[in-house]
C-alpha cells in the first residue's frame, strides 16, 4: 500500500545531496501520482513528498544512502486533551 | 470483625493484560481500519482502567508502521472477570490479552497458552440493560448534538443526543456493580461533566444538567478580562500598551475564526492544507487555533485579553490532516517572514530526522519555537523533544477547576503544590519539558463564541504570548540582544526559566517551573520603538528640552523610523537612531505619563553634560 514518504538532502551530503533530490526527482519525472509536491526551484529542488509502496522506499533508500534522508510523512495531531 | 463462621473466598487479585490496536491483514478485508494513535487512548483512557505503564515506541523506524495506526500498547491492571467481558465483547479493531509470564520452559500447572485459558474460566454474569438519559443546558433547556459516554465493566457506550436532549445508551457491568463513570462532553459555552460511580435511574430518564460558562463566572464574556491562567503568570499587572507590537509571532494549527470579534485585527496568514483558496487560514473548522490565538493575541475593550494583541499574528493553518510535510512548509513560512515566536501545539509520537534539520536551521535564523509537551501522560511527544524547542507541560490550578468535570478527574493528590497548582495526568513529562504554563480549563475564543478547552496546547500559547511580550518590550531585546540570530532565542529562553516559580510536583512534570511577569520584571518593560507609531502629534517637551525642530536634524531613519519633520517628527513604522555626536536617544526605563493621555517614551541624553530630557507623543 503506497504511502507518503518526505525526502530531503542528507544534511552531511553537501551539494551531492542536492544533485541526488534533483536526479531522484528527474527519474520520477512528472508522475504527479508519485511525486506529490517538491519545494525549491525547479531546477534547485529542496524538499519532496513522494507517494510510493514500502518496496520503492527502501530502494531509494538504499541507492541514495548518504546523500538523501527519507521518512514518513508521519501525521501531526493537536496537543489539545481530547476525551 | 469478620465472622468467623463465614467461609472466606479465594479470590484472584487483579491480573495484568495487553491492550493494543489490531493491525493484521484481516481488519482491511473486513472494510475495518485500524485504530489511530489518537483513538486508542480516548477509548482506553475513558474506561477507568488500572493502568500500570504505555509502551510507546520511542524510535520507530521511519519506514515501519504507519503513523496513524496505533503503535502503543498499554499494560493494565485489572480483575480477571471484567478482563474475560473486555475480551468477549472487544471491537475488532482491539486486542486485549493476558501479560503472560515468560519462562525457559513450560511453568508447572500454568496452562501454555494464556488466551486459551481466559476462555476455560468459568462464565461471567453479565448485565446489560438500556438507560436513558436526557441533557439540559440554562434554564432547563434540552441540549441536542452533545456526546454522552457511559462506563461499565465492559467497553464504553456512547451516544448523541437528539433535537430533544435524549440519547439512549447500553450499560454493560458484571452482576452487582454500578456504571463506573458518566460523561457528557463539553459543547459551546458549557462545561463539559464526568460523574464517578452515577445514580442511574432503572426505569425512567437521569437528567444530566450541565452548566454554562456564564453561569459560573460573573459579567461572562463583556467583563472576563483575565483568566485564571492570565493572572498566574502575572499578565494582569502590565499596561495595557505593552501589547507585542513590533514583534512577528505565528501560529501553527488549524487557523484562526476571524469573525470573531476578539481575533477581527488578525491580517497574516496562510493556508497549508493544499487548499486552493489561500485566504482560508482565516476559518476554523477544529475550533483549536481559534483557542490558541486567543490566548496569544485576543484584542477587544471588553472581554478576554490575549498576551500581545498589538503584536503581528500570523496564522499558519496546517490541520485538519497536518502531517511533518506541512510543519516543514509552516516552518519555512517562519524562516523566510522573520517571525520571532512560533507556537505549535501539536505532536507526533514519532520523531522526525527531517523536521529536527528544519528546527535547526529555524533556531539559527532566531525562531523562538514553543511547543506543547503532549497529552499522553507518557514521554514528551515531537517535536517538543527536539532540544532545538521549548517544551511546555501543562498545569492546572486546584481552585479553578470545576467539580464533577473531566478536567477535574486529572487531580492527582500527590501532584498537587501547596499553592493549589497541579500537574495533570495528562501531561507528557520527560527531561525536555523546559518550563509548565496554565493547560487545565482554559477559556479563550473559539468559532462563535468562547469555550474551556485543556491540554499542553492550551499550555503552550501562554508562553508564546509572554516571550513574544519580552522581545518586543524587555530592556535586553530592545538593546544588546535586538539581532535575531540563535544568541536571542537562547537568551529568551534563559530568561523564561529565570522568571519561573519552580515546583516539586512529580520528576519532569514541569520544569524549571512556571515563568511569571512579577511587578519587578514587569515595571523594567518598556513600550516598543514601533510602539510609537501608534502615537500621534508630539506633546510640548518638559520645559528646557531642546526644541523638537532641532533635534529633528540630528535623527535620521533606521529600517523605517521617524522621519525628520519640521517641529517635530511624524512616526512610521519601526524605531529611530540619534545621529548627532554628543546626543543619545534613550528608550525610557519606565512607563511616565504627565496625563492620562500623554505618554513618554525616549529621553535624549547630552552624554557630555549628563543631562536627558523626556519626551512623548500622544
Amino acid at each position: 500500500m503506497p504511502d507518503e514518504f518526505i525526502v530531503v538532502p542528507a544534511a552531511t551530503a553537501g551539494s551531492d545531496g542536492f544533485a541526488a533530490l534533483k536526479q531522484l526527482l528527474a527519474e520520477l519525472g512528472d508522475d504527479a501520482s508519485r511525486v506529490k509536491t517538491v519545494v525549491g526551484a525547479p531546477d534547485a529542488p529542496t524538499r519532496a513528498v513522494l507517494t510510493l509502496s514500502a518496496d520503492e522506499a527502501s530502494a531509494i533508500v538504499q541507492r541514495y544512502a548518504g546523500r538523501l534522508l527519507m521518512e514518513r510523512n508521519a501525521n501531526l495531531f493537536p496537543s489539545t486533551n481530547s476525551h | 470483625m469478620p465472622d468467623q463462621n463465614t467461609p472466606k473466598m479465594v479470590h484472584g487479585g487483579k491480573r495484568q493484560f495487553l491492550i493494543a490496536a489490531r493491525r493484521d491483514a484481516t481488519l482491511a478485508t473486513a472494510g475495518l481500519r485500524p485504530f489511530a494513535a489518537g483513538t486508542l487512548d480516548n477509548v482506553v483512557q475513558n474506561m477507568g482502567l488500572d493502568i500500570v505503564k504505555v509502551h510507546r515506541p520511542a524510535a520507530m523506524s521511519t519506514l515501519s508502521a504507519s503513523s496513524e495506526v496505533a503503535a502503543q500498547v498499554y499494560v493494565a491492571a485489572i480483575e480477571p472477570d471484567r478482563a474475560q467481558l473486555l475480551q468477549r465483547t472487544a471491537p475488532p479493531q482491539m486486542i486485549v490479552e493476558e501479560d503472560a509470564y515468560l519462562s525457559y520452559g513450560p511453568p508447572k500447572g500454568v496452562p501454555p497458552a494464556s488466551i486459551s485459558m481466559m476462555s476455560a474460566m468459568p462464565g461471567t454474569d453479565v448485565v446489560t440493560r438500556d438507560v436513558r438519559f436526557v441533557v439540559l443546558g440554562e434554564g432547563d433547556k434540552p441540549l441536542p448534538g452533545i456526546d454522552v459516554t457511559l462506563v461499565g465493566d465492559g467497553w464504553p457506550s456512547q451516544g448523541t443526543t437528539d433535537a430533544n436532549g435524549g440519547v439512549k445508551l447500553t450499560l454493560s457491568t458484571l452482576a452487582g456493580t454500578p456504571a463506573k463513570t458518566l460523561f457528557a462532553a463539553a459543547k459551546g459555552t458549557y462545561w463539559d461533566r464526568y460523574v464517578t460511580q452515577p445514580q442511574i435511574a432503572d426505569d425512567d430518564v437521569s437528567v444530566i444538567r450541565l452548566q454554562s460558562i456564564a453561569e459560573t463566572i460573573d459579567g461572562f464574556p463583556a467583563r472576563y478580562r483575565f483568566g485564571w491562567g492570565a493572572h498566574m503568570m502575572g499578565l494582569d499587572a502590565v499596561p495595557e500598551t505593552l501589547d507585542g507590537s513590533g514583534v512577528r509571532v505565528a501560529i501553527i494549527d488549524s487557523g484562526a475564526d476571524v469573525t470573531h470579534p476578539l481575533l477581527a485585527h488578525l491580517a497574516n496568514g496562510i493556508d497549508l492544507t493544499n487548499n486552493a483558496d489561500r485566504k482560508s487560514w482565516q476559518k476554523d473548522v477544529v475550533g483549536h487555533g481559534s483557542h490558541c490565538a486567543g490566548t496569544i493575541g485576543a484584542r477587544g475593550s471588553d472581554g478576554i485579553r490575549g498576551f500581545v494583541p498589538g503584536a503581528e499574528i500570523h496564522v499558519l493553518k496546517i490541520f485538519p490532516g497536518g502531517q511533518f510535510s506541512s510543519l516543514l512548509d509552516a516552518l519555512d513560512y517562519c524562516i523566510a517572514h522573520q517571525i520571532d515566536v512560533v507556537n505549535m501545539s501539536l505532536g507526533s509520537p514519532q520523531p522526525s530526522l527531517v523536521v529536527e534539520q528544519k528546527l535547526q536551521e529555524a533556531l539559527a535564523s532566531g525562531l523562538f519555537c514553543v511547543v506543547a509537551a503532549g497529552n499522553t501522560g507518557g514521554a514528551v511527544q515531537y517535536p517538543a523533544s527536539s532540544p532545538n524547542v521549548l517544551a511546555v507541560a501543562a498545569v492546572g490550578l486546584v481552585g479553578a477547576v470545576r467539580p464533577e468535570t473531566w478536567d477535574s478527574s486529572q487531580i492527582d493528590p500527590r501532584l498537587v503544590a501547596p499553592d493549589g497548582v497541579f500537574s495533570p495526568s495528562f501531561t507528557c513529562f520527560g527531561p525536555e519539558v523546559a518550563v509548565c504554563a496554565p493547560g487545565v480549563s482554559i477559556i479563550s475564543t473559539v468559532p462563535g463564541g468562547y469555550e474551556a478547552q485543556s491540554g499542553t496546547s492550551m499550555a503552550a500559547p501562554y508562553v508564546s504570548g509572554l516571550a513574544t511580550m519580552l522581545l518586543a518590550h524587555h530592556p535586553l531585546f530592545q538593546g544588546p540582544m535586538a539581532a535575531r540570530g540563535a544568541q536571542r532565542v537562547h537568551a529568551l529562553a534563559s530568561m523564561l526559566r529565570q522568571m519561573c516559580t519552580p515546583y516539586q510536583i512529580g520528576a519532569n512534570r514541569t520544569g524549571a517551573g512556571l515563568p511569571r511577569l512579577t511587578p519587578q520584571i514587569a515595571s523594567a518593560l518598556q513600550p516598543s520603538a514601533a510602539a510609537l507609531g501608534h502615537v500621534g502629534a508630539p506633546v510640548a517637551p518638559a520645559a528646557g528640552a531642546p526644541p523638537l525642530g532641532g533635534i529633528a536634524a540630528s535623527v535620521a531613519p533606521q529600517a523605517g523610523g521617524f522621519a525628520p519633520q519640521a517641529g517635530g517628527f511624524a512616526p512610521q513604522a519601526g524605531g529611530f537612531a540619534p545621529q548627532s555626536a554628543g546626543f543619545v536617544w534613550q528608550p525610557m526605563a519606565t512607563f511616565m505619563p504627565m496625563s492620562a493621555t500623554d505618554r513618554f517614551l525616549y529621553q535624549l541624553a547630552n552624554v557630555q553634560s549628563a543631562t536627558s530630557w523626556p519626551y512623548g507623543w500622544h
